[in-house]
């Protein structure tokens, strides 16, 4: 529009516009809405697929089962109520412990049984689901904070979203919950998001609320250059999710649980845009490179590894041949389509250590980066 | 974007405007619709102290004439009895009787100005001539309070040094001296007849006339005095007096109070000659009372009366055709493309929160019928209030449907309050707010209150600035009676508005707000905390 988005265009920053006409509308038939709007459909299908995901302690359907509400959290101190049908984390109740008769939430509130079930029945009524129709409440394991988030998380347990295009795992975020969030990993009310380089899963830049930051506000640990943990199961989770769902177009959302590692925790076929400022790059620039290649006889392991590709590629600029890629023989390439990676728009200037180590170093202590394959 | 869809959307527009050529060049429609001829509704009111039992008030009756048009004529005068006679050229109202208790006696009547192109006088006219004189001899001869054969005139007349050769030149210096010379009074000056005013040189309006018409008529020019009224916009008129004076086989009006070459006002004519406006008898006092306001003719009468004549197809399928309340309800309906239309483009181009997608057209919709000033007020007010009435509730507790319903209830009481104190202060206009979607509000309320606890009270904000921003856009499209009008003649320009919103749904461009959001990116980095 008249030279405005110029600059815009060049760094390949993606508007909602063309999310919406060019990646979400073609790419995710509508009548595969409901598997990830409906948390329990997700969550069957996620039994089904092999894909870790908090475990299911109880639903409550209508009205009539508020009664049976507490003899179906009896056996439980711990969990999570959030409804069937919610948006944007929006109505979820975390319960930490239980205090005789009452009820402690996170932030350290008491609840007795009435409230809960007040609480319960606003969610069955559809106050926090998308169009206000009556909707059902789960109730789920509360995931244990991941001991090596402890020095970056305040208050709340991080998530890492993904989006995934054609099933190839774009561009991701970490999220990770400060004083200020509420211990929510909320980006409008101040989490932090941390763009994660998708080859290593190492941090690599991160705001919050669109300003830069280096360390954690509250725990004043630094949040870049942070290795996330099991970063490759993280990946393989998200890249089996969007076969799993068959969306082109998804937002992958995953927490690392203390003892049971990545779990799948939600869905998202319209994930927000707010990734390209974490990760201070346009997200045009992997889904145009993707959107050229064909990646459905790809398995999750082939589409990993064109992710990093592709990854790499925009970083330095595309690989001079192929084959010079140790992670992937010249067949094996062919097979999986790599040499279809269209070359980007601005040819780099050549470099003769291209395409080893990440752009930025990960510190010392991180652990060493898995290797594929 | 696709070739097809820019093709179907051109195909739209394409037809749109040639349906609206075909209708503007060959049917006759106008794009830009020029004022119908104005008209007025008139009431004349004689209000009668003390009425005898056999009471007898005559009063004039305007009648149709060069200038106006006089129709829809109704009388009320309980208890009485009304005829209606020709008197002297003009028309009389004889009203007999008392009229009952708390009866008002009324002439009411619709009337349609059609004023006379301006025209100038002739530059000379010789004197009339013998046959001409004696056919307008009741215009030049002398009444009771037109002393045109006083001794007094050509002594004045000299003094003046009038031209009797030419009327022209006559009439201009005599209006002249009227106009200037005789000092306008309200009346209390004594005596108002030709002579007194002309010995003294002073007098009301009324008086004036009367010696301009003497010394009109003692130089040879037939002429008369007017009563009426000034046409102005809506209020009460007072009757005025005037002078026509006739030349060259017409008459020409000459305000005693105006220069020749001052533009006339329009004005209603009630009765030529010099009787008095009201002639009661047999009451202690009666006065006249004359109130007006101004229609117009709107165009929807002139299209209607054409369609109903056409055998035009695209004449017969006209909105014109519908009645009265579909009609007005369709000329609202067809405006709201045009709200969706600054919707869309609010948000997709622009990229304007709001609550719900249609929630601003409702606003403006709502907008328009109580003005905007009114609207954002009762609006702003009525959701403040359902705001905390909604935060005290939730201490309570309740089940949302319950508590959306008791919601809705004090949404309504609120609005029942507002229109008392409207009513009481007179500000009735507030009183449109009733059309307001109440159930729109009460979920607005709702949602807002969510918003603040989850999105935190400055994004809500934010959602609601940008809701009103949107109402007041749509409002500046929805309440704009050239477009309204516009709209209700050529549907048909919605193949546009769709055209328009099918190239809309394939804009993949950025949106203005994310020129703002992505600033980062234009910068070259995002800024540090604290910068």
């Amino acid at each position: 529009m008249f030279g405005l988005f110029r600059e815009l265009r060049a760094a390949n920053v993606l508007g909602i516009n063309a999310r919406n006409a060019r990646f979400i509308s073609p790419h995710n038939p509508r009548r595969l809405f409901p598997m990830v709007d409906d948390k329990l459909k997700s969550k069957a299908l996620c039994v089904e697929h092999g894909i870790p995901a908090p475990a299911l302690f109880g639903v409550v359907e209508a009205h009539g089962d508020l009664r049976g509400l507490p003899s179906l959290l009896e056996p439980y101190r711990e969990f999570v109520i959030k409804p069937v049908r919610g948006a944007m984390g929006n109505g979820v109740l975390v319960v930490v412990d239980r205090d005789g008769a009452q009820w402690v939430k996170s932030s350290g509130a008491r609840m007795d049984d009435a409230f809960l079930r007040h609480y319960v029945s606003g969610i069955l009524s559809g106050l926090y689901s998308l169009a206000g129709n009556a909707d059902r409440a789960m109730i789920e394991y509360r995931v244990q904070l991941h001991p090596s988030f402890e020095k970056v998380s305040y208050g709340g347990v991080p998530d890492v979203r993904v989006i995934v295009f054609k099933g190839v795992p774009a561009l991701a975020m970490l999220r990770l919950p400060t004083r200020r969030s509420d211990g929510r990993a909320n980006l409008h009310q101040g989490a932090i998001a941390a763009g994660i380089d998708i080859p290593t899963g190492v941090t690599q830049h991160a705001v919050q609320s669109n300003r830069l930051v280096e360390v954690h506000p509250d725990t004043g640990h630094r949040v870049v250059g942070f290795q996330v943990p099991a970063w490759e199961e993280i990946l393989r989770i998200a890249a089996v999710c969007a076969e799993m769902t068959g969306l082109g177009y998804l937002g992958v959302d995953v927490v690392l649980d203390a003892q049971q590692g990545p779990l799948l925790l939600e869905l998202n076929a319209r994930p927000g845009l707010a990734i390209q400022i974490a990760n201070f790059q346009g997200l045009l620039g992997p889904l145009e490179m993707l959107e050229r290649v064909e990646t459905s006889r790809l398995d999750p392991t082939e589409r990993i590894l064109l992710a990093k590709q592709v990854a790499l590629d925009l970083r330095r600029g595309p690989l001079r041949h192929p084959a010079a890629s140790p992670e992937a023989t010249p067949d094996r390439e062919a097979q999986v389509g790599i040499s279809q990676v269209p070359r980007p728009l601005v040819e780099p200037a050549p470099q003769p250590e291209a395409r080893q180590e990440p752009h930025q170093e990960p510190p010392p202590e991180a652990p060493q980066i898995e290797k594929v394959g | 974007m696709s070739r097809r869809l820019i093709a179907v959307a051109a195909a739209f527009a394409l037809t749109a405007i040639a349906l609206i050529t075909y209708k503007v060049v060959v049917l006759g429609y106008e794009l830009n619709p020029k004022p119908a001829p104005d008209r007025w509704s008139i009431q004349l009111e004689v209000k009668l102290q003390n009425p005898a039992e056999n009471a007898r008030v005559t009063f004039f009756l305007p009648a149709d004439g060069p200038g106006q048009r006089i129709y829809d004529e109704r009388v009320s005068a309980e208890g009485m009895r009304f005829y209606i006679r020709p008197r002297d050229g003009n028309r009389v109202a004889v009203v007999v009787g008392r009229p009952d208790e708390g009866s008002r006696l009324t002439y009411r009547f619709s009337m349609q100005n059609l004023p006379a192109p301006q025209a100038l006088l002739p530059a000379s006219l010789p004197p009339l001539d013998e046959a001409e004189a004696k056919q307008l001899a009741d215009l030049l001869g002398p009444e009771e309070a037109i002393q045109s054969d006083a001794e007094l005139i050509p002594l004045l007349f000299e003094e003046l040094a009038i031209n009797r050769e030419d009327r022209v030149v006559a009439l201009r210096q005599i209006h002249e001296f009227i106009h200037r010379d005789v000092v306008t009074t309200t009346g209390s000056d004594g005596l108002q007849d030709a002579l007194s005013v002309l010995q003294r040189e002073r007098g009301s309006p009324h008086g004036k006339a009367r010696a301009e018409v003497a010394l009109l008529r003692a130089a040879g020019i037939p002429a008369r005095v007017v009563a009426g009224a000034p046409l102005m916009e809506r209020g009460d008129s007072e009757v005025i007096h005037w002078v026509e004076a006739r030349l060259d086989g017409r008459f020409w009006t000459l305000d005693p109070l105006k220069g020749l070459d001052e533009k006339e006002e329009p004005r209603l004519v009630l009765h030529v000659g010099d009787g008095a406006a009201l002639d009661p008898i047999g009451v202690e006092n009666a006065s006249l009372k004359v109130s007006m306001l101004r229609e117009r003719e709107t165009q929807f009468q002139i299209y209607q009366r054409k369609i109903g004549n056409s055998d035009r197809l695209l004449d017969r399928i006209s909105l014109y055709s519908l009645p009265v309340g579909t009609r007005v309800l369709y000329q609202v309906l067809l405006l709201i493309p045009l709200g969706a239309l600054v919707v869309a483009i609010s948000r997709n181009l622009i990229g304007i929160p709001t609550f719900g997608t249609f929630m601003p057209i409702l606003i403006s919709l709502a907008f328009r019928e109580s003005g905007i000033a009114w609207g954002m007020l009762l609006f702003g007010a009525v959701v403040a209030v359902g705001y905390l009435g909604r935060n005290l509730l939730d201490r309570a507790q309740l089940l949302m449907v319950p508590r959306l319903s008791f919601l809705l209830t004090l949404v309504i009481l609120i609005m029942a309050g507002l229109m008392i104190v409207a009513e009481a202060t007179g500000y009735t206009k507030a009183f449109s707010i009733a059309i307001f979607p109440i159930v729109i509000i009460t979920m607005t309320i709702e949602r807002l209150s969510i918003a603040i606890v989850e999105e935190g009270a400055r994004n809500a904000a934010k959602v609601v600035a940008g809701t009103l921003a949107v109402a007041i856009f749509g409002y500046w499209v929805i309440a704009n009676d050239t477009l309204q009008h516009f709209v209700f003649t050529f549907p048909e320009i919605h193949l546009i508005t769709m055209a328009v919103l099918l190239l809309l749904g394939r804009y993949t461009g950025y949106r203005l707000s994310e020129w703002t959001r992505f600033r980062a990116f234009r910068e070259g980095g995002v800024p540090e905390a604290g910068s």
